[in-house]
């Protein structure tokens, strides 16, 4: 049954689903060289979405994030084409940046980009760089969202990292990929009181304790699921949430309800707990 | 409908913060049951802290106390120095406590992990279809693993390869090549990796395991439970075949 003491552990078991939505806030798509990927494609995603009950996927292609040549092919296309399903995070390649091009894109097409998604560590490039002070800018500017890939002890988008953008750009909301695995204790310390910087899930179910201890330090509704798919699957992350020793109130926070909050700012964006 | 998990661990680890542990018998057993698991592979970690024959004796002795269907894992080191009842002896005294497999830890116990330093107790296992455990959460290496299959292409083996990504290219191999080797689902992280597994290998070769506790214990039934294959096939990983395993071994 998972979980005795949660009644949404036991929906699942027994019926097969919870009863509760979920806002996945961290995926990708298509191929990557790395690791084989049973189902990459938007279609193949979309099975494992609709039997998890995930409403949206907010995703960047890896496509996007390694290769500079056009973000918009790899978003655009599939965003339109599942506009209930899909939004995406325009990639910053700190290595190939063109600030002006990609905050166009992102104006152009209000309702494909949330934000924008950096992944310093694969690039080697510090988070606080000043080629990242037009997309934080902007950021600021308009109150979007972006998603940072962080990691316990990284020069680029470790906890430091991090704090020296929050400071600067204090007007940004933050979705902290991976909630600084390894180094989370340090993460908790210096941002216990940035209301505008999140903690997302993905990684996290690999070290037992982990959730229950943001719900602690951070609290549930500064919490957001997320899975990295097509990496990890939705019901990994799931039973994960379903196992840790929090409410099922906690619960629901995580899986929707602080995502359906902070999806509210976009006007393409129906909140489910209207 | 029962399940099993095949990959638990407890006993206390002063390395290791308490948070990370599960440090009694008591402990383990509450958290199954709040699970709603019926039984599982347990090992205590002491065999690899304080002693092999201290942790073997340890999870030998704790596991007559529950009342959930517990088998226990035992830690195996070369027989050159005559620690642990030797090869003739092995199956008769897993048989009287309810030992359903064996493991190696190389790591913690300092030995090299080869087919000929380890052919006799292998040679037995394989001949009487004794599981072995090769968890690389537990001191093992990938390669140290594939050397010891290449030699014992038949030994009946259950195999967890510990890894942050999804590992589909190092697991598959496994499968295809190894007619006895059975994959733990603790690390089956991937996105869809069931339905792949079963798709091209059939539901005979899935053992559900959690990683417990280094891994939260219920984490991976939503992914058996959720998965899009039918429910014969999902009795077959959550307690089917583990308990054709724990059965199918000649302990006589």
């Amino acid at each position: 049954m998972i979980n005795n003491k949660s009644e949404l552990a036991q929906n699942l078991w027994n019926t097969g689903s919870m009863g509760c939505p979920i806002l996945d806030f961290h995926g990708h798509m298509h191929e990557y060289s790395a690791i084989y990927f049973p189902a990459s494609s938007p279609e193949g995603m979309l099975k494992t979405m609709d039997r998890a009950n995930v409403r949206m996927l907010m995703y960047c292609s890896h496509l996007a994030l390694y290769d500079p040549t056009d973000d918009k092919k790899y978003h655009v296309d599939v965003v339109k084409k599942y506009p209930d399903r899909f939004r995406a995070y325009h990639s910053v390649l700190s290595r190939y940046t063109d600030p002006e091009k990609a905050i166009r894109e992102v104006e152009e097409y209000p309702d494909v980009y949330l934000g924008f998604k950096f992944l310093c560590d694969y690039y080697a490039v510090p988070l606080s760089s000043p080629v990242h002070d037009p997309f934080f800018k902007y950021l600021n500017d308009t109150k979007k969202i972006c998603l940072i890939h962080t990691w316990g002890g990284s020069p680029y988008n470790g906890v430091d990292e991090i704090r020296k953008v929050v400071e600067k750009y204090p007007d940004v909301t933050y979705i902290c990929g991976h909630s600084f695995f390894g180094d989370e204790n340090h993460a908790f310390d210096v941002f216990k009181d940035a209301k505008n910087v999140y903690f997302e899930l993905t990684a996290v179910p690999l070290m037992r304790g982990f959730v229950e201890r943001i719900v602690q330090h951070i609290g549930s509704e500064r919490m957001l699921f997320g899975t990295d798919l097509p990496w990890f699957s939705t019901f990994h992350g799931i039973g994960t949430v379903l196992s840790a020793d929090i409410t099922d109130e906690d619960r629901k926070n995580i899986f929707y309800k602080t995502g359906d909050k902070l999806l509210s700012r976009y006007s393409w964006y129906t909140p489910i707990d209207k | 409908m029962k399940v099993y998990d095949c990959n638990l661990t407890y006993g206390f680890n002063v390395s290791k913060r308490s948070h990370e542990l599960c440090e009694t018998m008591e402990e383990l057993c509450k958290h199954m049951k709040n699970a709603g698991l019926t039984g599982g592979l347990v090992r205590a970690v002491s065999s690899d802290t304080v002693g092999v024959n201290f942790g073997n004796d340890q999870v030998a002795s704790e596991i007559k106390n529950s009342d959930l269907d517990l088998w226990g894992a035992w830690s195996i080191v070369p027989s050159i120095t005559n620690e642990i009842p030797s090869p003739e002896e092995m199956p008769k005294l897993m048989a009287k406590n309810k030992i359903g497999a064996l493991y190696m830890n190389p790591e913690a116990h300092r030995f090299l992990a080869i087919p000929s330093v380890m052919k006799d107790y292998l040679t037995m296992a394989d001949k009487r279809k004794i599981p072995i455990v090769f968890n690389t959460a537990w001191g093992i290496s990938i390669n140290d693993v594939s050397n010891l299959m290449e030699a014992f292409p038949t030994l009946t083996c259950i195999l967890a390869y510990h890894s942050l990504w999804p590992n589909a290219r190092t697991n598959l191999p496994f499968l295809s090549l190894y007619p006895n080797l059975y994959l733990d689902t603790s690390y089956m992280l991937d996105d869809q990796g069931i339905e792949y597994v079963i798709g091209k290998f059939g539901a005979d070769k899935l053992i559900h395991g959690s990683g417990f506790p280094e891994l939260y214990i219920g984490q991976q039934m939503p992914v058996v439970k959720c998965a899009d294959i039918s429910d014969k096939e999902k009795e077959a990983i959550l307690h089917g075949n583990f308990e054709k395993l724990m059965k199918g071994a000649d302990l006589k």
